[in-house]
């Protein structure tokens, strides 16, 4: 019976087990080099992507810095109503009276209610006797009725040169203004939904390099770097990340003479990854204030 | 009969088998990875994309309104239609909610502006504050400008928004006929004030008179008796010399820039953006009402009438040799070698205020500065003004 069996010879066997052994490992080889290189560029494009959400999500905010819901509706009441002062300096009455026929002559109605408008300061462009132009700011105490307010200028600042502030010449400061950068620290904040009304609970942002854990912290209720349940945005399992560096500058649009300053900020980011220190990556870009002052 | 009989290579079909299992199901593990980041890649290049779309919209819908703020107001037959409070299209709400409710006018998608490529879509819209009368053109002063970028294939959608101002280029008519820091005239000039007007030149330093140059109130649309002439200033000059004519309390503006338009030296750049560049002032002519700059010399064309306008003329001379320009003219670092700002190789005649930034000399030539109230009016209101565009602090959005 065994004579029909047609088996391998152990010299056959030895050479298909060794060419077997061979073609295994030769697999397993290229097998664990495209794992590893899959796991290098999995990596890889993970700490892209991880750090380009963090850098869209500070662009993105650093953008809208400062919008305010009623910017424009302060703008269309201050184009169609002058102010009309008491005195000059100290407390102040000042009543809104529409121009050019305008019907509407509640300047200081809704949307532009009390609750936005007390404890705010009112700016005006006034020229004095020269035909130089020179800003005034004042406190708005409390809105008298709709048509009127209760302002007053500090001590500090010179009389008025006018109890007629013209239409288009006023405004009134919004509460989203200033934005703070200290080197690897970034707070500004924003009308999220546009209420007009800075909520401080949700619409102060900031965001920092945390040195000691190496990670990104972000925040959305604080107006201090050390303060407020700022939460980690990059993944400290993933992300090592060495630096943040952040600068407020002012950019300069059109030649030296011809100019117009426009801030804006410059960031960088050097991050490497927690399983291979010798992957590396750094990011800088430069986001210009969408909402920057042009006065 | 034994079940290994003609059996050959079991083990090596096994191994095989495993090897394929274990191909297969990395290769399905790799696939599955790299589609899932090619997902997450393409849906962050179409957000890109659409961001890019929108604002390129939104800078297009701006340039576009600076230079057509006028027919873009003013016009009601270009397709302002109200917004309505249930409306959550854009530009009237943002795809979800209605955010501007029936005060708000909006022209939507404005088909000369909007640009398609590779899918995706960039569009302008325009929201403009209605008047009561809903048939009525939207009301000039406040403007949003809408960038909207849409398409690819994962949908993705981006709306940038900001409000401008729309208010007059022409912020102050100017007091006088010529406004400088200090002038000499000389040649055939004549300054021709209006019966109502009492300053023919505003300087802040000496203005002299030279040669046969006077000063004249018209009567009957003839220049009158000489107020001012060479050594003699009467009260119609208002300048710095130390008591001639005009006592010297009144200073002039230091800055007529800031004087006539309401902004700083330091805002020049968008003063200039806000204005039409010349390449030469012969292209100007009747037709011409809105408001120029040019660099270097401007030459208007020989016997033309033009404007109203408001010019500017940077680093260089007005020359004319024949021409009439209704307008105002205001020179930047006029020059003061001879000729000096005007090179008048015939006659020129200025109806409505010359301003300099800087010394204003003319040394010979036959010329007429005069008052004209309508030419200056035109260029404040109306169809023919030229319109500042300027962004509200506080108004940009994205979505």
């Amino acid at each position: 019976m065994l004579t029909s069996q047609h088996g391998f010879s152990v010299t056959e066997a030895i050479i298909g087990l060794a060419l077997g052994l061979l073609v295994i490992t030769a697999g397993i080889a290229l097998l664990t080099t495209t794992l590893t290189m899959h796991g290098s560029a999995v990596q890889r494009t993970r700490m892209n992507q991880d750090i380009r959400q963090i850098a869209d999500g500070l662009q993105r905010d650093a953008a809208r810095a400062g919008s305010w819901g009623l910017a424009a509706d302060v703008a269309s009441v201050s184009m169609r109503h002058q102010l009309q002062l008491s005195a000059d300096s100290g407390s102040i009455v000042a009543v809104a009276a529409a121009i050019d026929g305008a019907t509407d002559t509640a300047a200081f109605a809704e949307p532009l209610s009390a609750s936005v408008l007390e404890g705010r300061s009112l700016t005006a462009l006034l020229r004095d006797v020269g035909g130089s132009t020179r800003r005034y700011t004042m406190q708005i105490d409390r809105r008298l009725d709709p048509q009127s307010l209760q302002i007053s200028l500090p001590a500090s600042s010179p009389p008025l040169p006018s109890r007629l502030i013209a239409a288009g010449s006023w405004t009134v400061l919004d509460p989203f203004d200033g934005m703070q950068v200290d080197g690897s620290c970034l707070l500004l904040s924003y009308d999220e939904d546009g209420n007009g009304q800075r909520n401080d609970s949700n619409e102060r942002f900031g965001y920092r390099h945390h040195s000691a854990d190496r990670v990104i912290r972000a925040v959305n209720n604080s107006a201090s770097c050390s303060a407020g349940s700022w939460e980690n945005i990059s993944d400290e399992r993933v992300l090592d990340v060495r630096s943040l560096a952040l600068s407020l500058r002012s950019g300069m649009i059109g030649g030296a003479t011809l100019s117009l300053q426009r801030p804006a900020l410059s960031w960088r980011l050097q991050v490497r990854s927690r399983r291979d220190s010798t992957m590396e990556l750094w990011l800088q870009s430069t986001v210009a204030m969408r909402n920057d002052v042009h006065d | 009969m034994s079940t290994t009989e003609g059996q050959t290579g079991a083990i090596a079909l096994a191994t095989a088998l495993m090897l394929l299992v274990m191909l297969t199901l990395i290769a399905l593990s790799a696939a599955q990875i790299g589609i899932g980041d090619l997902r997450s890649v393409a849906a962050e290049v179409h957000a890109q994309q659409v961001q890019a779309a929108a604002e390129t919209a939104f800078a297009r819908g701006l340039a576009y309104a600076r230079r057509n703020v006028t027919t873009l107001t003013l016009s009601d037959d270009i397709g302002w239609q109200r917004c309505d409070v249930g409306d959550i299209a854009v530009p009237c709400g943002d795809g979800v909610v209605n955010r501007y409710g029936a005060q708000w006018t909006a022209l939507r998608d404005v088909a000369s502006l909007r640009l398609q490529a590779n899918g995706i879509e960039s569009r302008v819209h325009y929201l403009a504050l209605a008047t009561d009368d809903l048939n009525a053109a939207p009301q000039y002063g406040l403007l949003q400008i809408v960038g909207d970028g849409r398409g690819g294939d994962t949908g993705a959608a981006a709306l940038i928004r900001q409000d401008v101002r729309v208010t007059p280029l022409l912020y102050r008519a100017p007091e006088a006929l010529l406004t400088a820091p200090s002038a000499r005239l000389g040649g055939q000039g004549q300054l021709r004030l209006a019966s109502s007007q009492s300053i023919s030149v505003w300087s802040s330093g000496d203005t002299q008179l030279a040669d046969a140059t006077h000063s004249c109130i018209m009567q009957a649309g003839v220049c009158g008796a000489p107020l001012s002439t060479a050594g003699i200033d009467a009260v119609d000059i208002v300048d710095v010399d130390g008591g001639l004519g005009a006592p010297d309390g009144i200073v002039a503006p230091g800055d007529v820039v800031e004087r006539l338009f309401g902004v700083g030296a330091a805002h020049r750049a968008s003063l200039r953006d806000a204005m039409q560049r010349l390449d030469s002032c012969l292209q100007l002519d009747s037709q011409s009402h809105a408001a120029y700059w040019i660099d270097g010399d401007c030459e208007l064309p020989a016997g033309a009438v033009v404007g109203p306008l408001l010019l500017v003329v940077a680093d260089g001379r007005l020359i004319s040799h024949v021409a009439t320009l209704r307008g105002i003219v205001l020179m930047l670092s006029p020059p003061s070698d001879p000729p000096g700002a005007l090179r008048l190789d015939g006659r020129l005649r200025l109806e409505g205020a010359l301003l300099s930034d800087g010394p204003l000399r003319v040394v010979a030539g036959d010329y007429q500065l005069q008052a004209d109230a309508a030419a200056i009016d035109a260029l404040r209101t109306g169809a023919t003004a030229s319109y500042w565009v300027l962004p509200i602090p506080g108004s940009w959005r994205d979505y």
